[in-house]
């Protein structure tokens, strides 16, 4: 079963040229086809946009340490909607909170104040148990370097999270194998991942952030240790195999060229959101310092 | 090269805790290595002055008192053969984990222009100062559990404190040898990592073992029979040095068996536990062995030791040597099972501190705790459940002719002793839970 099959893929979407001479595409709105997906998971699942689906965060908080000594908050109030499908950037310069806020909205770290919205629910009150599995069965993770398992080949690097929920090995496997073709990686599933290079131990971080057909996608800085080709052939993949999963994705990242890649842009300031985007195009039309160019959401 | 140490010593000094844990672990490993060296030689020094060789030595007819009390000595021997190879070999473990965790900080000097034999020569000094700390401290351990061991009662009396006591001048060759084992073990671990400025080798797909070592497995096994056994009185210092050749050969082969039995067990493993920890075991199944082997070979002697009666005991010295000769084994248990617990807890601990950013990872992307502890103990539970059912399998068949004259009950008292023994070395592992916890916090 391959759910990235480029000929359903949805009429009037984007050609994404393929390396070496990648380019970010113009930007699409959310897609309209997701291809493969169980039923039952899609269920409540439209690409028009069912708000059951997106990821909203309504005035969150984050305050680290005692808050009178601690200076200004992490975050200070973010208000911020991801739909289904689409693939949002958060910019900002370091210590902005662009990382704690990717944090909060995965449910790696319970936020100080608001909601977090998956689903119906406010991953923000769940139990860290809860939160747990919600990261393993709704959620993927894709890091600056792969942290892949040294001691793993390839594929089961990619079969492991879904052994990990409970998946039986012969299935997991299969499902693996099915995202090496499409991200560029035949062949090289018997390898380790010290001998890969650095793109491809990225791109079968991808895979592993996938293969459970995760709905979110959470990205922290994925071409940070990557070349400029390297990064784009990256982005490419990420992008386009998020796509036809019909997750979203949520990238981190400081570098613009990575920003293009996705349908919006958010700048984040001093834990606060600065500016907000909704083409790729206008990474740098908007300037964070002009106030009329901040979207209030 | 001043540049170079003045940075070496800053980045010792600003190492953080995280880079202290390895250290803390290497030297109890040399402590717990050289109180059990010094207690095994303090052991067979005592044997040997309470059964002096009559004034002919073995040449003449011994009383039967004095070829006896010969015996002893040869078994003390044998019983320190056996124990010092896991014992030196957790010397190494420690040597190694004095040098594994330096990466980042080799990289750094060989970054601030120190030559590849400038690091190596810092790196060793490191881990001999280590090795040394630990063989003073394993001087401390030792005398502390003189009086424990002095309970112990063999040839109708407990040890005295001063027949234990080993003279300054023995004391100090031994933590001498115990910094020695370091320094070659961590010169041969050196060698073969290229440390480049921008950090070690990545890990590769693992080498092969040969099967080399099977042949040798087998060569020495065929000396066995055809050296000692034609042998109407063999010297004892032959008996040593072939049964140490035999040691030697098993641990030649056990790593080979291990690696074999990991690949197999990786390709069945049907969860991401055991598959985890079947590919860790087929990676380096040098160190998995580190931890078993030594049990495996206790158990046998155990077995042997305390399943195998003395016929018709007539004179009460014979009766001590039933009695003795289980008690003598059960040490030799208890001491390997002590030295393998603390191989096994320290590697796990190295490990874990090796990839904690793997776990963290892993942590973020939902899995829980509880997986990443049963992954490791697995690791260890797989392969040590598999040479104590051998070893304690490979004893009960040779007895089996004899089986009319087994004792049912010291039968099941060796099992449980094997199992016990099992259970010490795997218990171990969760001396690192709290490492695997704070890798895997992911706030």
């Amino acid at each position: 079963m391959s759910y990235y099959d480029p000929s359903r893929m949805p009429a009037g979407a984007p050609e994404r040229p393929t390396s070496p001479s990648l380019a970010p595409p113009v930007p699409s709105p959310a897609p309209a086809v997701y291809a493969g997906r169980s039923p039952g998971r899609d269920s409540g699942r439209d690409p028009g946009g069912d708000p059951g689906s997106d990821l909203v965060a309504r005035g969150l908080v984050m305050t680290y340490g005692r808050s009178a000594s601690a200076g200004p908050p992490a975050l200070g109030g973010v208000d911020l909607t991801i739909r289904a499908g689409e693939s949002l950037a958060v910019m900002g310069p370091s210590g902005s909170g662009k990382t704690t806020l990717l944090h909060v909205l995965a449910g790696i770290l319970r936020p100080t104040g608001g909601q977090v919205l998956w689903r119906g629910r406010d991953i923000a009150r769940m139990s860290d148990r809860e939160r747990t599995v919600l990261r393993r069965e709704d959620f993927g993770f894709v890091f600056q370097q792969g942290m892949l398992l040294p001691e793993l080949p390839a594929i089961e690097n990619v079969a492991l999270p879904l052994m990990l929920g409970g998946t039986s090995r012969s299935e997991a496997t299969a499902r693996a194998a099915a995202l090496f073709p499409p991200l560029g990686l035949s062949g090289l599933e018997k390898r380790r991942p010290g001998e890969l290079s650095g793109g491809q131990a990225q791109r079968v971080a991808i895979a592993r952030a996938l293969v459970a057909r995760p709905g979110v996608v959470f990205a922290d800085e994925p071409t940070g240790a990557l070349d400029q080709t390297t990064s784009a052939e990256v982005m490419h993949h990420l992008t386009q195999l998020a796509t036809h999963t019909g997750a979203s994705l949520v990238v981190v990242t400081h570098d613009q060229n990575v920003a293009r890649w996705c349908h919006g842009v958010v700048r984040v300031r001093d834990g606060r959101i600065a500016a907000e985007a909704d083409a790729a195009d206008a990474v740098d039309a908007v300037d964070p310092a002009d106030p009329a160019a901040v979207v209030a959401r | 090269m001043r540049a170079a140490t003045g940075l070496w010593w800053r980045l010792r000094r600003a190492g953080a805790a995280d880079n202290r844990v390895p250290g803390v672990l290497a030297v109890v490993s040399f402590a717990v290595a050289t109180a059990a060296l010094l207690v095994c030689v303090a052991g067979l020094r005592a044997f040997e002055a309470r059964n002096p060789l009559p004034p002919g030595g073995l040449e003449g007819r011994l009383s039967d008192e004095a070829a006896l009390g010969n015996l002893y000595v040869t078994l003390a021997w044998i019983a320190t053969t056996c124990m010092v190879i896991p014992i030196l070999t957790l010397g190494g473990v420690a040597a190694r984990l004095a040098i594994a965790r330096r990466d980042q900080r080799l990289a750094a000097l060989r970054l601030a222009g120190a030559t590849s034999g400038q690091v190596t020569l810092m790196t060793l000094a490191e881990a001999a100062a280590q090795a040394v700390l630990g063989a003073l401290a394993g001087v401390v351990v030792y005398l502390a559990v003189l009086p424990l061991v002095a309970r112990l009662s063999f040839q109708g009396r407990p040890f005295e404190l001063r027949e234990l006591v080993l003279p300054l001048g023995q004391t100090l060759a031994v933590v001498a040898a115990v910094v020695v084992v370091a320094i070659v073990s961590g010169a041969s671990s050196l060698a073969r990592v290229a440390i480049s400025p921008l950090g070690v080798a990545a890990r590769t797909s693992p080498k092969r073992l040969s099967v080399l070592r099977v042949v040798l497995a087998l060569a020495a096994g065929a000396a066995w029979m055809l050296v000692i056994t034609p042998m109407k009185e063999p010297q004892r210092m032959t008996i040593v040095l072939v049964l140490g050749a035999m040691i030697l050969a098993v641990n030649a082969v056990g790593p080979w068996v291990v690696m074999v039995a990991g690949r197999v067990a990786a390709r069945l493993a049907p969860t991401a536990a055991s598959l985890l920890a079947a590919r860790r075991i087929a990676d380096d199944p040098k160190s998995t062995w580190r931890a078993v082997g030594a049990l495996g070979l206790a158990v046998v002697i155990v077995g042997f030791t305390s399943l195998a009666s003395v016929d018709d005991p007539t004179t009460p010295l014979e009766r001590y040597l039933a009695d003795d000769l289980g008690t003598g084994a059960l040490v030799t248990l208890v001491i390997i099972t002590i030295v393998g617990a603390t191989s096994t807890g320290v590697v796990q601990a190295a490990r874990v501190l090796d990839q904690r950013e793997q776990y963290r990872a892993l942590a973020l992307a939902g899995t829980s705790e509880r997986s990443l502890h049963r992954a490791r103990a697995l690791e260890v539970a797989l392969p040590l459940a598999m040479t104590i059912a051998l070893s304690a399998g490979f004893v009960l068949v040779l007895m089996l002719p004899f089986s009319s004259a087994l004792d049912g009950a010291l039968v099941v008292r060796f099992v449980v002793t094997s199992a016990v023994a099992g259970a010490v070395v795997l218990a171990s592992v969760l001396a690192s839970r709290s490492l695997v916890r704070t890798a895997s916090r992911v706030a």
